[in-house]
């Protein structure tokens, strides 16, 4: 089962935003869209949603977007925009509550509160969404879309997660946790499709990449093929290297050495 | 990820902490229920001839035959009227808490964006032009045609405000509030316009239905009022899921499953059909659609499954309580209703925008 995505066009006004865009993803597989501001990443996702109409086809698994009817589609994937400003003064568990109402699991009361707890937000439940930081805001919205897309396979067809820059506005600890998120869904059968602009992450929990570059896809596969030092230098116009340890660079930080000395997300 | 079956029995404390707003709103409901049939009694207690409500339902309980005044205050002065305020207090808060769910904002209502200005527009329309209809056309619509054209003098408006100030799902609220100026006042400039064509007869009715009273309420005016308004709180209650979701935006409401495009088509037309009829009946009567939710969001927070039939009932038991100081205060002479809610409606309004200037300045 797969997303697929064949020949996109998108042109706003006089601008040409997708050119001739095609994107794969496999369920069980974390697959990352990547690219410099400007590349067409989330203009990408919003097609690959259906939220913004372009020519070319979006098949998901094996039907095209149009021919689910809404709620038919809302059990089978989630959507994380980058953030979502609320207009009235919701409680974090009445946020979450509403992916669950628009779920298959809606019967499932104890399940916003599991879907919280993934997120590291045990404890939230009573707060002001408003009133939270940007950060939390982010993981109130993921634990909203897991208690719609709860199970990552459903009756054996996989569902989906659609995740637009869901670790932007996170601390390091919180990215690794959310990374772990969509890593183990994809494990469990389900589809994560996510626009990533740390490649340190993308690396760690990308099973395919595919990398955007004005408007075009500039190569997809597997991260070791995508992520050279030639592509990455032309796309992003900046001279790049990868698994080079700088000489006399002073302090870095790295969320592949948080993984090797605690193999648990710091969360959990 | 986690089994559904598996709970993580530590947390149950903390969960027993969380105050449910959903029971507490079902609670409200019920001392709203309480309160509305203590208005309606009230109502039809009082009033300037000092008949005794009481009284006459003890004749009836004897079997004794009410005498003729009586008959006339209970049943074709207080009854009538206080079935049609209620039906409006409703009308009113309702629409104004799914119009504030629809355009995301808690400073929309109907009378202050311009489709009280437009329902009204409609409603003089036809009193002044309604001679120039064919006359089996007249006979047709009767006493419906002021009420369907300040339906579509609403819907108009509530279409054109929807289009000019939602750009991409986002609703600019000064672009709201600014249109609903721009709107409002060429309603009224073709209002007045209208007013100067009026014969002396029309003048009449206009400045009796503009004052924004309930004096002429009538067993007809309810009877047709009130399909319409039921109808439509039945409907907005219906759509509470879908205002929740848009809550969040366009874009994530449909990816949660609610065909947007359809829910706001029947938010809007229900909006219309609500202050259509509303305004028909009784005039501009404001404030009561932007006090009534605020303070119940206040209360048990922004759930529409649970705001809207809260406001129906609070508008209601509020705007009887209007009525009543407009009936009594300076009685026998009667203070039109639209200035008592807008004394006690507009201070309301000024302090949700010093306490939260956020809404506007975004």
């Amino acid at each position: 089962m797969t997303l697929q995505a064949t020949h996109i066009n998108l042109t706003l006004g006089q601008k040409s935003i997708l050119r001739d865009v095609s994107l794969t993803a496999q369920a069980g597989e974390v697959t990352a869209i990547v690219g410099p501001n400007g590349s067409g990443k989330s203009s990408l996702l919003k097609v690959l949603v259906g939220e913004q109409p372009a020519s070319g086809e979006v098949l998901l698994n094996g039907q095209t977007l149009t021919s689910y009817r809404p709620w038919e589609l809302a059990s089978l994937r989630g959507v994380l925009p980058q953030a979502t400003v609320l207009a009235f003064p919701f409680t974090v568990l009445e946020v979450v509550r509403l992916g669950l109402a628009a779920g298959p699991d809606a019967n499932h009361p104890d399940l916003p509160f599991e879907a919280l707890a993934q997120v590291d937000l045990d404890g939230y439940a009573g707060r002001f969404y408003q009133e939270l930081s940007g950060g939390e805001q982010q993981r109130v919205q993921l634990a909203r879309v897991l208690a719609q897309v709860w199970r990552p396979l459903r009756e054996g067809r996989p569902c989906w997660l659609f995740l637009d820059e869901p670790v932007s506005s996170l601390d390091i600890a919180h990215q690794l946790t959310v990374m772990e998120i969509t890593r183990r869904f994809a494990q469990n059968g389900g589809g994560v499709i996510a626009v990533m602009h740390d490649l340190n992450l993308t690396a760690m929990y990308a099973d395919r990449v595919q990398i955007m570059h004005a408007g075009q896809s500039a190569g997809a596969g597997p991260v070791p093929e995508i992520l050279t030092d030639s592509r990455l230098s032309q796309v992003y116009g900046c001279p790049l290297r990868t698994s080079v340890v700088p000489q006399n660079a002073g302090v870095f930080v790295l969320p592949q050495a948080a993984r090797q000395t605690a193999p648990a997300p710091p969360a959990a | 990820m986690v089994a559904l079956t598996e709970t993580d029995r530590s947390m149950g404390a903390s969960r027993a902490e969380i105050p449910d707003r959903r029971r507490q709103a079902r609670k409200l409901s019920l001392v709203l229920v309480c309160l509305l049939a203590l208005a309606i009694v009230i109502n039809l207690a009082l009033g300037a001839s000092g008949t005794s409500l009481w009284g006459a339902l003890a004749k009836l309980a004897s079997g004794t035959p009410l005498d003729m005044m009586e008959r006339v205050v209970l049943w074709d002065i207080r009854l009538p009227r206080v079935v049609l305020c209620t039906l409006v207090g409703a009308a009113l808060a309702v629409s104004g808490a799914v119009m504030q769910g629809l355009f995301r904002n808690p400073l929309a209502d109907p009378g202050l964006v311009g489709v009280g200005a437009g329902a009204g527009l409609g409603a003089i329309l036809s009193i002044v032009l309604g001679g120039f209809l064919p006359v089996a056309l007249q006979e047709f619509f009767g006493a419906y045609v002021t009420p369907a054209a300040a339906f579509l003098g609403g819907w108009g408006s509530t279409l054109i405000l929807y289009r000019v100030s939602t750009r991409g799902g986002r609703t600019s609220v000064a672009t709201m509030l600014l249109a609903g100026i721009a709107l409002g006042a060429l309603a009224g400039a073709v209002s007045g316009v209208l007013i100067y064509m009026a014969d002396d007869q029309q003048l009449r009715d206009l400045t009796f239905w503009q004052m924004g009273s309930l004096a002429g309420a009538t067993w007809e005016k309810s009877l047709i009022a009130g399909p319409v308004i039921v109808l439509s709180i039945a409907g907005a209650t219906w759509l509470a899921h879908g205002l929740n979701c848009l809550a969040l935006g366009e874009a994530a409401a449909a990816h949660m499953g609610i065909p947007v495009q359809r829910m706001k088509n029947a938010a809007i037309f229900s909006v219309a059909a609500a202050t259509g009829v509303a305004v028909a009946a009784t005039g501009g009567i404001g404030f009561v659609g932007i006090v009534v939710p605020h303070v119940l969001r206040l209360a048990t927070g922004p759930d529409h499954g649970t705001l809207l039939p809260n406001a129906a009932l609070l508008g209601a038991t509020l705007l009887l309580g209007a009525d009543l100081i407009s009936r009594t205060l300076i009685a026998p002479a009667e203070l039109p209703i639209g200035i008592v809610t807008a004394v006690l409606g507009a201070p309301v309004f000024l302090w949700i925008l010093l306490k939260r200037r956020g809404l506007v300045d975004q």
